[in-house]
């Protein structure tokens, strides 16, 4: 797996490549968790080179999402394989994790009002 | 040449050239004393001859007296009677037997002779006779006769001036001389003639003798020896007219004094030799010594010290030299002794280095040990020669010291690699410990499930059978099944986010809390929502269960069930129609605090089976990482119709494990088949809720 971060305003980008799993799914807990904080509260995920998400995945993946929320900021998926995609779909996080087709909708979302 | 020789004849050289330089100035001295002797020899001879002339002389003054006192001769001369002067001179002559008698007159000449007219030239020699006349009345010597002869002539003055000599033979004179002095006496003029001798027969070989000769000589004649001594003869008038020559016979004395030189000559040669005998007896003795030890010494020299010693016990410098010596021999023995040991303790150090090395050899590898006999052997080698030992030894010593090195090195890198044991012994000590968490999680998860089958062996309405595969490292699945009041049976499956002992502990947890719920009476959905709101408190690691629960009636055949995020089952009809059990969208447990759950129902037809699973089966990996999935699955389990559980969940379980062809199990895979076999009427009755225990009784 691999992580490629980089901010967008004030909305970070993480492109995750490979396989999100338990294997990986510290490293991508470290590199993701640490840059969320006060005014570091908007996350984007790019998930559309992402092959495969475990049960770990989705935790860090659900974790992320919880601290944004925290921190009152946003926090979004785009670009999900149809695998994926009902990954989330079945385990019920599709409901509370906002999922995007494309990158524009989940910046948008993400983004303050104004 | 040896010392000795040497010795004896520098003393024989240095005696006879001491012996030159002493006979050298004793020659000297004896030519000049013999010198001296002839000049006195001959000065007696001359005053001899004085005193033998003077003697002679005598009778002719009283002669020549009496004639100048002569009266007739007086008057003859008064008057110049020349005749009658001559004629009693010649008279007077005849009477005495001289030879002639003269005057002379005053101018020297002639005036009357003996001899008459016949006379021309005085008898003595006239020069300055006048003066000579005044100075010595009576002049004596020998004058030349006008024949040759030798005369004594004497003349004395004569009144009127005039002179008067008289000359006689000297032949009385000459014999009277020999006989007296022992000698033959021979008369020579001038030009070397024999005037006159007393043994004339002696003169042919005197005379050659004297030939060319002056002085004293001695000659031999017929084995004898002979002295002469030449004497000149002078007149009045001091000239030289003649020489006086002696011979005396010597033999005697000269052959006494060869005899005295002989015996003195013998007896000094008789004392050098004795004198060089001496000395080489003494060097001999002193030199002897010397030899002995030179061959000592050399035999030293050659190695063996082991020379008899046969030294002369003396106080002087050999014996010194040879108490030197025998020291010299005792150390050289001394040291050939230490040699010998040397040399065995070197045999005792080779033969103990040589153990060593090959000792050490044996713990070499192979090739180094080649290497390093090669070098012992070559090191024996060269001891044996005597040479290049060090250089030997440096060798081998170089190359155990890079061995030292290298198995240094070796030791290092042991070391390190040792490092890495240890800590891979402390990693695996760490590992050890959380294998031990995961033993006990491991422990937790599996001692709850029900693990004994048939756990209902006399229900005849259902069968059921569930089996877990767990992952390498404990994964949060569980099975678990109850009876509740004998019509009722409840099916439960669930995974838990993550792995290890809080994946274990989360999901233990859930279940304990789901099955007190359901035991209790609370449906499905009711069930999960309980287990949910106490999950979800304080889960800041977001946590979570996906789980499916359901509740088949075992009189209808109706099946309630609720998901939390579950993927949803399957139902196998008898003809082996697949379908999915959906409806049910629940969301994971331990997310939403609030979250709500609805209870779903489908009729499940008599001989179907309710077959759950966990994710772990449809995301089972092949090694090209591709995943088992839902189509697989159902392809499965379409040919399960009418199948026991048991081979249901067997099936399954193979075809996953086909599926992942050896690929390493990431997530455990449980598997949870329930077959319904249709109402039965007979015991069941009560509510007493029927669960497998550890025997696998039924307790009714």
């Amino acid at each position: 797996m691999e992580v490629e971060r980089t901010s967008v305003g004030d909305v970070q980008v993480f492109r995750i490549k490979g396989r999100l799993d338990s294997g990986t799914s510290t490293a991508f807990e470290a590199a993701v968790l640490k840059t969320i904080g006060p005014g570091a509260n908007r996350v984007v995920l790019d998930f559309t080179q992402v092959d495969y998400v475990s049960s770990a995945g989705l935790r860090v993946v659900l974790l992320a999402a919880k601290q944004t929320r925290a921190q009152q900021g946003g926090f979004a998926i785009f670009g999900m394989a149809k695998p994926i995609h009902h990954v989330f779909e079945m385990s019920g996080f599709a409901r509370i994790i906002a999922l995007f087709d494309d990158e524009v909708a989940a910046f948008a979302s993400v983004s303050p009002p104004g | 040449m040896l010392l000795r020789t040497r010795i004896v004849l520098i003393f024989g050289l240095a005696t006879i050239a001491l012996l030159a330089a002493l006979l050298v100035p004793l020659l000297v001295v004896q030519n000049l004393t013999e010198r001296a002797l002839t000049t006195l020899q001959r000065e007696e001879q001359g005053a001899a001859w004085s005193a033998a002339l003077e003697n002679a002389a005598t009778p002719f003054e009283l002669l020549l007296s009496q004639l100048t006192v002569d009266p007739a001769l007086l008057a003859a001369t008064t008057s110049y009677d020349v005749a009658t002067a001559g004629r009693l001179l010649s008279a007077v002559q005849a009477r005495t037997g001289v030879y002639r008698i003269d005057i002379l007159a005053r101018q020297d000449r002639l005036f009357a002779s003996s001899a008459g007219l016949a006379a021309e030239t005085p008898l003595i020699d006239t020069n300055n006779l006048a003066l000579r006349l005044q100075r010595d009345p009576w002049l004596l010597g020998l004058e030349a006769a006008p024949d040759g002869q030798m005369l004594l002539v004497v003349t004395t003055a004569f009144p009127d001036g005039r002179a008067l000599s008289v000359g006689a033979n000297v032949s009385a004179v000459l014999k009277t001389l020999g006989h007296d002095a022992d000698r033959k006496l021979f008369l020579v003029d001038r030009g070397g003639a024999l005037l006159l001798s007393t043994s004339e027969a002696d003169w042919p070989a005197l005379s050659a003798a004297l030939a060319g000769r002056d002085g004293a000589i001695q000659f031999d004649r017929e084995g004898r020896r002979f002295d002469v001594a030449s004497t000149p003869l002078l007149n009045t008038a001091g000239l030289e007219i003649g020489t006086l020559v002696s011979m005396r016979d010597v033999t005697a004395e000269s052959q006494r004094r060869t005899l005295v030189l002989l015996v003195t000559g013998a007896a000094a040669v008789l004392v050098f030799m004795a004198l060089l005998l001496a000395l080489y007896g003494f060097t001999k003795d002193a030199l002897d010594p010397l030899a002995e030890i030179t061959r000592m010494i050399r035999a030293m020299a050659a190695g063996d010290a082991m020379v008899s010693a046969e030294m002369p016990d003396r106080r002087d410098e050999v014996g010194a030299i040879a108490s030197a010596v025998e020291v010299f021999r005792r150390d050289i023995v001394a040291l050939a002794r230490t040699k010998l040991t040397g040399t065995l303790r070197q045999a005792q150090q080779q033969a103990l280095i040589r153990s060593e090395m090959a000792r050490l050899a044996d713990v070499l590898e192979a090739g180094e040990r080649e290497d390093l006999l090669a070098d012992l052997a070559e090191i024996e080698a060269s001891a044996e020669e005597g040479t290049e030992l060090a250089e030997g030894f440096r060798r081998m010593a170089a190359r155990v010291t890079a061995q030292h090195r290298k198995l240094a090195d070796l030791l290092a890198e042991r070391t390190r690699d040792l490092d890495t044991v240890r800590q891979a012994l402390a990693e695996r000590a760490q590992l050890s410990r959380l294998r031990q968490e995961l033993e006990v999680a491991r422990h937790l998860q599996l001692s709850s499930l029900p693990q004994v089958f048939p756990p209902f062996p006399h229900r005849r309405d259902f069968e059921v059978f569930a089996a877990m595969e767990p992952a390498k490292e404990v994964g949060g699945d569980f099975y678990d099944f109850a009876l509740l009041d004998g019509d009722r049976l409840a099916v439960m499956i669930g995974d838990a986010s993550g792995k290890g002992v809080s994946a274990a502990m989360f999901i233990a947890m859930g279940r304990s809390i789901l099955r007190s719920a359901i035991v209790r009476g609370a449906s499905p959905a009711q069930a999960l929502a309980v287990a949910n709101s106490t999950l979800a408190v304080e889960n800041h690691t977001m946590m979570f269960a996906t789980v499916f629960a359901a509740i088949l009636d075992l009189r209808t055949g109706w099946l309630t069930y609720a998901s939390a995020g579950h993927n949803p089952p399957y139902v196998v009809s008898e003809a082996g129609g697949v379908s999915v059990l959906g409806g049910a969208s629940g969301i994971a447990l331990g997310i939403l605090e609030d979250a709500e759950y609805e209870d779903e129902e489908q009729l499940v037809p008599v001989g179907g089976s309710v077959v759950l699973f966990t994710d772990g089966v449809t995301e089972a990996n092949a090694p090209d990482l591709s995943m088992f999935e839902e189509d697989r699955l159902e392809a499965a389990l379409a040919g399960l119709a009418l199948a026991h559980p048991n081979e249901a969940v067997a099936t399954i379980l193979a075809a996953v494990r086909r599926f992942a062809d050896g690929a390493e199990q990431a997530d455990d895979i449980t598997v949870l088949s329930a077959r319904y076999l249709g109402p039965v009427q007979t015991a069941a009755a009560g509510s007493v809720l029927m669960t497998a225990d550890a025997t696998g009784q039924e307790t009714a």
